[in-house]
């Protein structure tokens, strides 16, 4: 499992991008980013994409995979601005 | 054998065609001499050399013809005397022409310019696209097939998840007939197929399961895809 790099969704089935650079095209279930399409077509950045989906309600995206029990988004950007704060 | 034997079967070589639609430009011209008959015909880009042939037309059953190139000459061997011989032209995966002539055994040469059917190109051979086996064996992490549908299917007019990832199969099966350009991660076995004339873009793992299936927004998205250029073919 591999963590999502724009809203820390722990489960993501493949890396986001393998080692050459190429996009896995896996649709992040949590907050929809389509690595190698929102980033390599759409020119996303990680940031822009999370502050959309931040603003847009932090809202589970995928209509193919349920939102684990007690999922909690919130949760997972604490998550993810703890880890950048530590890098800082 | 299952589909997935079937498509490992198929690989990554260079091409016997290339790219894009094939038709005849010139010919078929027949000259039939005694027992033999010799079939020439130009087509408008290198192909494979291919005839079929047989005495009913729904049994072409014998085989003549080889190499590649846009000049083709094929010379079929021990005709029977006086029969009518059916054939169909074209290389060893597509029929771009069918007609007909007899052995008539007459020392002297006969040149025919044999009249032939409309030309069909290879993107509309029909024989090339077969019905596409069941979801499951064709996507690949089926649970994301819903997100990529909804988000993708409407540039493909795609009606479902199912009809969607039916369509990626489609694309797979031109890909490999007509030579689409593609490159193969060796990083990870992802196969990327791109389309230019209508800027469709799909991968596909290793196995042929489908990724995702979309056309992209940006310009030259498909020469930064990484990846080493290869033309899909499926094995002779």
């Amino acid at each position: 499992m591999h963590t999502c790099p724009v809203c820390a969704y722990p489960k993501l089935h493949e890396m986001p991008h393998a080692p050459s650079g190429g996009g896995s095209y896996e649709i992040c279930p949590s907050c929809g980013f389509q690595f190698g399409v929102d980033d390599d077509d759409k020119g996303l950045t990680y940031e822009q994409a999370r502050e959309r989906w931040v603003q847009g309600g932090m809202k589970w995206h995928s209509h193919g995979t349920a939102a684990p029990k007690g999922w909690d988004a919130a949760a997972q950007i604490t998550i993810l601005n703890a880890k950048a704060a530590k890098k800082k | 054998m299952n589909f997935f034997h079937i498509i490992a079967a198929w690989w990554l070589v260079v091409a016997s065609c290339a790219a894009g639609a094939i038709t005849i430009t010139e010919g078929p011209k027949i000259e039939v001499s005694g027992s033999k008959a010799t079939l020439r015909w130009t087509t408008s880009s290198e192909c494979g050399t291919r005839v079929r042939y047989g005495v009913s037309a729904d049994k072409l059953d014998e085989k003549a013809g080889e190499g590649v190139g846009t000049e083709h000459t094929a010379v079929l061997e021990n005709l029977g005397r006086g029969a009518t011989y059916f054939y169909s032209i074209g290389t060893s995966r597509y029929e771009l022409v069918k007609g007909s002539f007899t052995a008539d055994g007459k020392a002297s040469p006969i040149v025919s310019e044999s009249k032939p059917a409309p030309a069909v190109t290879a993107k509309e051979t029909p024989k090339a696209i077969t019905k596409a086996p069941p979801t499951r064996q064709i996507w690949g992490h089926l649970a994301s097939l819903p997100d990529h549908f909804a988000r993708h299917g409407g540039d493909f007019k795609a009606a479902s998840a199912d009809d969607y990832a039916r369509k990626a199969w489609e694309f797979l099966q031109r890909a490999l007939n007509e030579g689409l350009p593609a490159k193969v991660d060796e990083s990870d076995g992802t196969i990327r197929v791109w389309e230019p004339k209508t800027h469709t873009f799909a991968a596909f793992n290793r196995d042929f399961t489908a990724k995702t299936f979309f056309k992209p927004e940006s310009a030259g998205y498909f020469e930064r895809q990484p990846g080493k250029p290869i033309r899909l073919k499926r094995k002779e």
